[in-house]
């Protein structure tokens, strides 16, 4: 233990200015972040966003770079790399001086953090005692994400310029993947995003953990750095086989699909069905004059979502077009309409857009065809329900966090878009739909008139693991009722009335395939 | 007698190119061990390979009887080193570096510590990084002193240094002698000459002999014949007789095996016409650049070999 407090001592020492800096930076997080409440400072958003909440993005961005500043001179104080260094031949043990870098990453990194977390918690009005297990989680991803790959990287650097030009090599690493990921997409092979309840930040942590964990007790141990990398260099190369063998692993996709979402047994009706509703309006265009790809958006109905329930259309949906004459075009949905694609039982509008080859497109127009829809869905079940009245006091609810409701325009409250400002710790809000008790007609006399909405909306996730990856403990949902559906026309919010926020949890996930006959596609003008 | 250092066909080979080639060294306990050879021979690629700084390609040594691939942590309490090329913590004052070492070691020696601050005039404020190259190696013997190790390995320690300050460092690596073990490399022949007790001299990664400095002085004569008649150097001398050379009525040669009873008479067999003979002892620099000049490999190897027998 002696030698470990001594190496511990001597880099306190050693690094003052910079752990001062970067508590500093921790220090300036914890006054700027709660100015961004309205409750703390009195401005209108758009006001209080500019001032404060950039600068609290700022400020994150800073603690980011301090603290690999930190970790680059702290585990390049003992370089493992390189054969010039005093402590190789002083009687040093790679355990003591492994253990006396964790303890400084855990009194000036992680002590520091999580007490600026609990902080700004406690200025938002939330109790971290009560929030322990996510910060905790929050604590755990960041280590995996973040700081054991960081250390890993200096530890197979010998300064801070080579540890620099490092990163810029995995920044651009990471861009390139993610390129790669998205020109390498086959129709048949499933979006990334199918894969995320499986592929989640603990996995991604845990992997990068692991990777970096097993990096540095090897080269800690034997100082062996051409090892060590190709190590580490297993963590991209697994990457970039990932996306390189797309193609190949469709099948396998499949099942992992099948896995998640299990078809529907045969007989068995889905939670919801579709429709072309009547008179609605479609439309088809090229992307440009002279392209052969049209862009083609179908109106639709959504019913039969039983009471109490809400149906969430998971990624990536699929829709398949055939003609009478056995011709067919099979596609992913781009988009369905607004961004929306969760589904309370209250009838519904919806509509998808749809990227198809104008050849295909043509030979589909000149006869009804049929729509088959290939969905994964979530069905949700309603759980507690909160009645709020109208007013600009920020309310709590129970569970989840708590929201405001305000403008984005200046002068009054609701003098503009209505809509929510929800504040959440360490995760989004459970998936929860936001209505309320207002009036198709104009608000009579005696009430004043409040605002003019579209409609109900939704928010928050409908999995959420205890914390998402982020040095600030707070998560953001802006819900703008105006913005959602529009299935009727507009609302109106009077004084006196109520807002009604109903939380859903997931209740099972289904494939479910659904038909639509006798759909007439509008000509391509 | 026991050896601090022992190897047994060291090598390390960087791609194709060998730095250590097949070193088989002892060097016994108590001595102080000069590994000579020029810029480049392998003499900081050997150390490295002794200390544990590198992995060695083929081979192994063993350092105060512990494998030098194991050679970490505790065994450094007994071992001190100083390089030319090695980094301190120069963010740290003297002082503040003394007392970091200090709490490693459990035999750091308080007194002598500060005897040696004294005897090198070591200023303890300042920081390493504003020293001069003297200084730190001044501050560098004292950190590796003061724990009395049982052995001192010295990568090039005077190389760059000014005489008066190389003399201060003799003078306390001298006074160390008696308790320890030291194995000096250098460049400089004239700087370790004359404390030096055992020699070895590498060139081009190979160890081309390594020995008692007194036996080496012993076995070199610089040899003179003079001839009763102009006459060409005989053919097939020995080995043994390095840079063989006739001018009128002389022959001279360095005599690499020179033995007080027999080697008169080796002449005079060889060469029947010699009138006289007279044999001179020769600094060490003189028998190094007799070797660099000769061919050295056959004469070398030869002397190596006779000298392990």
């Amino acid at each position: 233990m002696k030698p470990i407090l001594h190496i511990f001592a001597k880099d306190v020492r050693r690094f003052w200015p910079e752990i001062l800096v970067s508590l500093a930076i921790l220090a300036a997080l914890v006054y700027v972040y709660p100015r961004q409440w309205p409750e703390v400072v009195n401005l209108p958003l758009n006001q209080r966003y500019q001032n404060m909440h950039e600068y609290a993005n700022l400020l994150i961005a800073l603690a980011a770079v301090s603290w690999c500043l930190l970790i680059a001179r702290l585990i390049h104080a003992e370089a493992l790399v390189g054969d010039r260094q005093y402590w190789l031949t002083r009687p040093y043990s790679w355990p003591s001086l492994l253990a006396a870098k964790l303890i400084f990453l855990v009194v000036f990194l992680y002590l520091p953090l999580a007490l600026t977390q609990a902080l700004i918690l406690a200025a938002s009005g939330f109790n971290p005692l009560v929030l322990l297990p996510g910060l905790f989680y929050n604590l755990l991803l960041l280590t995996g994400v973040f700081v054991l790959p960081l250390v890993a990287i200096a530890t197979v650097t010998s300064d801070f310029f080579r540890m620099a030009l490092t990163l810029l090599g995995v920044l651009a690493g990471m861009v390139t993947y993610i390129v790669l990921n998205q020109h390498i997409s086959l129709d048949d092979a499933l979006s990334p995003a199918l894969l995320l309840p499986s592929i989640n930040q603990l996995s991604t942590a845990l992997l990068l953990g692991c990777f970096s964990v097993a990096a540095i007790l090897l080269q800690y141990a034997r100082r062996r750095t051409w090892a060590t990398l190709l190590l580490l260099l297993c963590v991209p190369a697994v990457l970039a086989a990932g996306v390189l063998l797309k193609p190949l692993t469709a099948r396998f996709d499949q099942g992992r699909m099948d896995r998640a979402f299990p078809p529907l047994a045969a007989g068995e009706l889905a939670p919801l069905q579709i429709t072309i509703p009547p008179n609605s309006f479609s439309g088809v265009s090229r992307w440009t004059t002279a392209s052969d790809m049209a862009n083609v958006y179908i109106r639709l109905a959504i019913s039969g979502i039983p009471e109490n329930k809400g149906v969430l259309i998971d990624t990536p949906a699929r829709i398949t077009l055939v003609a009478p004459d056995g011709f067919q075009w099979s596609g992913e949905v781009f988009e369905w309409s607004w961004g929306n694609k969760e589904f309370a039982s209250a009838f519904k509008r919806s509509a998808v857009d749809l990227n198809m080859p104008v050849s295909a497109y043509t030979r589909l127009q000149s006869n009804p065809v049929t729509l088959r829809f290939s969905l994964p869905l979530t069905l949700l079940d309603a759980q507690k329900t909160t009645r709020v009245p109208i007013s600009t006091q920020r309310f709590a609810i129970p569970g989840q966090g708590d929201c405001q409701a305000e403008t984005f325009g200046p002068g009054q409250k609701f003098g503009g878009k209505a809509f929510f400002n929800c504040r959440s710790a360490f995760h989004q809000p459970p998936i929860t739909q936001i209505s309320a008790d207002w009036s198709d007609a104009p608000c009579p006399a005696a009430q004043t008139e409040l605002d003019y909405v579209g409609g109900p909306d939704w928010m928050g996730l409908s999995d959420s693991e205890p914390a998402e990856f982020g040095i600030d403990p707070m998560k953001f949902s802006y819900i703008g009722l105006g913005t959602s559906y529009r299935e009727h026309k507009g609302k109106h919010l009077c004084s006196g009335h109520s807002f009604t926020l109903t939380q859903y949890q997931p209740e099972r996930r289904m494939q479910a395939t659904l038909t639509v006959a006798n759909v007439q596609l509008p000509a391509l003008r | 007698m026991k050896a601090a250092i022992r190897t047994e066909s060291l090598t390390k080979r960087f791609g194709r190119t060998a730095a250590v080639e097949s070193i088989d060294l002892a060097v016994p306990e108590g001595a102080i061990y000069a590994l000579v050879g020029p810029n480049g021979a392998g003499k900081t690629t050997a150390i490295k390979l002794l200390m544990n700084i590198m992995r060695p390609s083929a081979g192994r040594a063993e350092v105060l009887g512990i494998d030098s691939s194991k050679l970490t942590g505790e065994a450094f309490q007994r071992i001190g080193y100083v390089s030319e090329n090695q980094e301190l913590p120069e963010g740290m004052t003297v002082a503040g570096m003394l007392d970091y070492f200090r709490s490693f070691y459990s035999a750091w020696d308080r007194t002598l510590e500060e005897q040696l601050v004294r005897q090198f005039d070591l200023p303890l404020k300042r920081k390493l990084t504003h020293l001069s190259r003297g200084m730190k190696m001044k501050a560098a013997f004292v950190s590796s002193l003061a724990y009395h190790p049982a052995l001192i390995v010295l990568d090039e320690p005077f190389s760059g240094l000014d005489p008066l300050v190389r003399d201060e460092l003799i003078e306390g690596l001298i006074e160390r002698a008696p308790e320890t073990t030291i194995f000096i490399s250098s460049h400089d022949l004239a700087e370790i000459e004359n404390f030096s007790s055992h020699v070895g001299y590498l060139e081009q990664g190979r160890l081309l002999f390594s020995e008692e400095m007194s036996v080496l002085s012993g076995r070199f004569r610089e040899v003179t014949v003079t001839l009763s008649s102009p006459s060409p150097l005989p053919a097939n001398l020995p080995a043994t007789w390095l840079q063989a050379q006739t001018a009128d009525c002389v022959v001279r040669f360095v005599h690499s095996e020179y033995r007080e009873q027999t080697s008169h008479r080796e002449i005079q067999e060889k060469i029947p016409s010699a009138r006289d003979v007279s044999f001179e002892p020769m600094p060490l620099r003189a028998i190094f650049l007799a070797i660099a000049k000769s061919g050295r490999d056959s004469a070398a190897h030869s002397s190596v070999q006779e000298a392990q027998a």
